[in-house]
């Protein structure tokens, strides 16, 4: 157990427009739970509450424990107690090859229903991949799809974060998400929801002399550990449209198709899919940087 | 046991053990999502039936050639680009399980061959996919 601080937790929430049931989510109690932590002055919490509810505001564990005094750990129990064996008078030589043999086919046959137990039933593993494209023009928008892989019958509470680059416009966010920093710079969702699932934002980043943005994020479970979204980390500015993986100056038919598969459930981005079927439609297009348009070949 | 009792067996053994294997891993093999096939193509009618089947793609390019000496009338649905080399193309969105039409009205009959090419993107792999429809 350790003890926090509730006056400070409730300062924390409160500065970054938190509310109690976002906190009660992510920490897995009830909204009734967090109150009292609140008001009541040092509050006795088990660790691992502490450690998710410290995640959920940004901070450190530290910040939030009882800064009047020193929190040690339990002692822990001792588990194993020696005992000294007196041993028997060595037997004489015993046939032991049937006991091999028994403990021998009983130990397959535990393992041939371990294997079989893990195959039949799925495993919890969560994950999280991100989908971006590898370039973009600045100052025009690109999107980005992060899907929650897993397999798991019933809802589990994810909270997924994802670090915003500097000078970087959020245009679309679906869904809608819990968290946002007061700078922008990063996004947070706090959802139970089953997996698979989808979550997709748009941004339009104007940059200065650096010529790549990294994107980061993490995805944590209740009771899993934290663990970073795989998928695209780098993207870089460049003078061909994001669609145009080839860099070809043409949107080809497998490059729409790829915007239609990956991209076309965002919402709100219909306006930049239209674009890109119009630059598909012509024979080419090429990058005016003096009207800050795309001029199509027809 | 004398030999053919020992291959019956052996045979046994090894029928029982892909019985197990693909018992306990069963590989799921789905054939492609999509087809087509002209209904007509001789004239002025010209239509070609699509069939999209789970799961559906995102989306489907439908483009079709004819020899340039032929004329159109009109096309249903509206295609995205029809060029003057005779290139009718579509882009299907929003797709549902099932059959669509698509019809190409000719001011007479078709002078030379028509020929068809689905391209679409596998929905369990995302695998750029084409397929070719002749008569």
């Amino acid at each position: 157990m350790i003890q926090i601080d509730g006056q400070k937790i409730k300062l924390l929430r409160e500065q970054q427009g938190l509310t109690q049931l976002y906190l009660a989510t992510a920490v897995d109690v009830t909204t009734d739970t967090i109150s009292r932590w609140e008001n009541k002055r040092y509050p006795s919490i088990k660790k691992e509450n502490g450690l998710r509810l410290a995640e959920a505001l940004n901070v450190e564990l530290e910040e939030i424990l009882d800064s009047t005094k020193q929190q040690p750990e339990p002692p822990q129990e001792e588990t194993v107690s020696s005992v000294s064996k007196i041993q028997g008078p060595t037997k004489a030589k015993v046939k032991t090859w049937p006991i091999v043999i028994l403990s021998t086919t009983l130990f397959a046959v535990i393992l041939a229903f371990i294997i079989f137990y893990f195959q039949s039933t799925p495993s919890p593993n969560y994950g999280a991949n991100r989908t971006a494209p590898h370039h973009f023009i600045s100052g025009q928008p690109f999107p980005v799809v992060i899907e929650l892989t897993g397999r798991s019958e019933k809802e589990n509470a994810f909270i997924l974060k994802e670090k915003i680059p500097e000078n970087a416009k959020i245009l679309q966010v679906a869904p809608e998400p819990s968290g946002k920093g007061s700078d922008q710079l990063f996004l947070k969702w706090i959802a139970k929801i089953k997996v698979p699932a989808t979550f997709s934002y748009v941004l339009n980043i104007n940059l200065t002399g650096e010529n790549k943005v990294n994107l980061t994020g993490t995805i944590a479970t209740a009771g899993g550990k934290e663990q970073a979204v795989a998928g695209v980390t780098e993207i870089h500015a460049g003078l061909h449209h994001w669609a145009d993986t080839n860099t070809d100056n043409i949107i080809s038919d497998s490059e729409i198709l790829a915007v239609y598969d990956k991209y076309s459930a965002i919402q709100g981005f219909e306006d930049e899919i239209d674009l890109i079927e119009e630059i598909w439609m012509g024979d080419g297009y090429r990058w005016n940087t003096q009207t800050k348009h795309y001029d199509i070949i027809e | 046991m004398n030999k053919t009792t020992d291959n019956r067996y052996l045979i046994s053994a090894v029928f029982f053990t892909l019985t197990c294997f693909y018992g306990f891993f069963p590989t799921v093999a789905q054939a492609s999502s999509v087809t087509g096939r002209y209904l007509s193509h001789t004239g002025p009618t010209i239509v070609l039936e699509i069939s999209i089947s789970k799961p559906t793609p995102s989306s489907i390019i439908v483009e079709q050639s004819i020899a340039k000496s032929n004329t159109i009338q009109s096309v249903s649905p509206n295609p995205k680009k029809v060029t003057k080399n005779g290139q009718i193309k579509w882009l299907l969105t929003n797709l549902r399980p099932g059959k669509q039409r698509l019809t190409t009205q000719l001011s007479g009959q078709l002078n030379g061959n028509v020929r068809g090419v689905l391209r679409y993107r596998d929905p369990d792999s995302g695998q750029f996919t084409e397929v070719i429809i002749t008569p």
